[in-house]
């Protein structure tokens, strides 16, 4: 790569990088983890760079490459971290459940499957459409509207509770 | 109005652990390594498809190598087999171990690194080099390799270890043609560019290869060992002056590695 092309690479990576940062959080709610992510996201982004900078959205394509990377390091991870429990898990989340907080949409994350966190994070969070949603994740627009419809309500009832208490 | 909501869930980010320079160095650093291993790749390529370099005269090489333990102790030399699964993957094994040994005496400040997404593949819990069986379908055109990245001061580059050929076999390519069965390969640097051919402090014969692939710098020494076979230890690295391993270091490695291999 020209020194050009990298100057050029790490103005892109500076100019976003607490934007992926705060949406790789959003993702993992762990902040070693969320860099980790990162790490991953600049890595592959060096590597494919080329095709990066010719990308109509380039934005966009590495929040895909950042997405996927959630996607795969959570399997990957559930996998080495799969191991016996003296307790049971928590309850997962259900309707009935909604507290209008910030812990609301903390605990609604936290219940989610990674994929669907991804669905609320890029939707609700990133300003995605349902269609680049359903791009990034490699699902049908119907999923993507299905599974958003469920954290909107959430979302709409921590506003609504949030506007309440202020 | 819900993005407020979300910003809130992140709080105030920690300060930043993500070092763009320094991911950029080591994608630098794993694809200079990549190309080295296609590097290797390539010369094993070559080199088969080619149905040469299998065989090495008898007396290009050591007929009794040096064991590498003092008199009294385990024989700790092995075998190259290859006959099934199981006897290829204790022989690989071996090899690991020899190659580990070797390394450390060959370079005490030298260690074996993950580099991450690199050219080479980590090395196994244990901390050795990962070595194993190739093409273990065919007997006849079977091999041993693996590749790991090495690093010596501020240097890393990637080593291969590669043997070569089969006893006695026929061309893996045609088998069946007895006439390549008998045909002895010199261990020379007949038709070799950049090669050069020296004795190791042992008697050993030794190639050395100089090359370039893309702006990977290749580094190769490569010995006899029993049963008409080579073995080659390759270092890559991104710049010439900036190789983990000298050759006269990998020199002595491969002739390391090779006193452990008996017929």
């Amino acid at each position: 790569m020209r020194k050009a092309d990298e100057d050029e690479f790490h103005e892109y990576v500076r100019g976003r990088m607490d934007r992926w940062r705060r949406s790789a959080y959003l993702l993992c709610q762990d902040w070693h983890f969320a860099d980790d992510l990162v790490s991953i996201t600049v890595t592959k982004l060096f590597r494919n760079w080329s095709k990066v900078r010719r990308a109509d959205n380039p934005d966009a394509y590495a929040q895909k490459v950042l997405t996927r990377s959630w996607l795969s390091e959570s399997r990957r991870s559930w996998r080495s971290r799969e191991r016996s429990a003296a307790d049971l898990p928590e309850q997962p989340w259900t309707p009935t459940d909604r507290v209008g907080s910030r812990d609301s949409l903390e605990a609604l994350l936290r219940s989610l499957g990674p994929r669907q966190r991804a669905v609320l994070v890029l939707r609700f969070y990133l300003d995605y459409s349902v269609e680049e949603t359903a791009t990034i994740l490699r699902i049908s627009p119907g999923t993507v509207k299905s599974q958003s419809a469920r954290g909107l309500d959430t979302l709409r009832a921590a506003v609504s509770s949030g506007s309440h208490t202020n | 109005m819900t993005q407020h909501l979300f910003d809130e869930v992140v709080g105030t980010p920690p300060p930043s652990t993500v070092d763009v320079h320094a991911l950029v160095r080591r994608e630098k650093r794993a694809q200079a390594g990549r190309r080295a291993g296609y590097g290797m790749m390539a010369v094993v390529a070559l080199a088969v498809s080619a149905g040469v370099l299998v065989s090495v005269s008898g007396q290009d090489r050591n007929p009794h190598p040096a064991p590498p333990v003092a008199q009294g102790a385990p024989d700790l030399r092995f075998q190259l087999l290859a006959n099934d699964k199981a006897s290829a993957e204790a022989t690989a094994k071996h090899l690991s171990a020899a190659l580990n040994d070797a390394l450390k005496r060959a370079a005490p400040e030298a260690k074996w690194v993950n580099v991450k997404d690199g050219g080479a593949a980590d090395p196994t819990a244990e901390g050795l080099p990962h070595i194993a069986a190739v093409n273990l379908s065919d007997s006849r055109a079977a091999y041993f390799s693996g590749s790991v990245n090495v690093e010596a001061g501020k240097h890393v580059g990637v080593l291969s270890l590669t043997t070569m050929g089969d006893v006695g076999q026929a061309n893996p390519r045609d088998p069946t043609n007895p006439e390549k069965k008998k045909q002895p390969i010199k261990l020379d640097c007949a038709g070799a560019e950049a090669c050069t051919e020296g004795v190791a402090p042992n008697g050993q014969k030794t190639l050395t290869i100089a090359g370039q692939t893309g702006n990977v710098y290749l580094r190769s020494v490569r010995v006899g060992i029993p049963d008409n076979r080579i073995l080659i230890i390759q270092v890559g690295s991104t710049n010439s002056n900036e190789a983990p391993l000298t050759v006269q270091q990998i020199t002595a490695i491969v002739v390391d590695v090779a006193g452990y291999i008996k017929q």
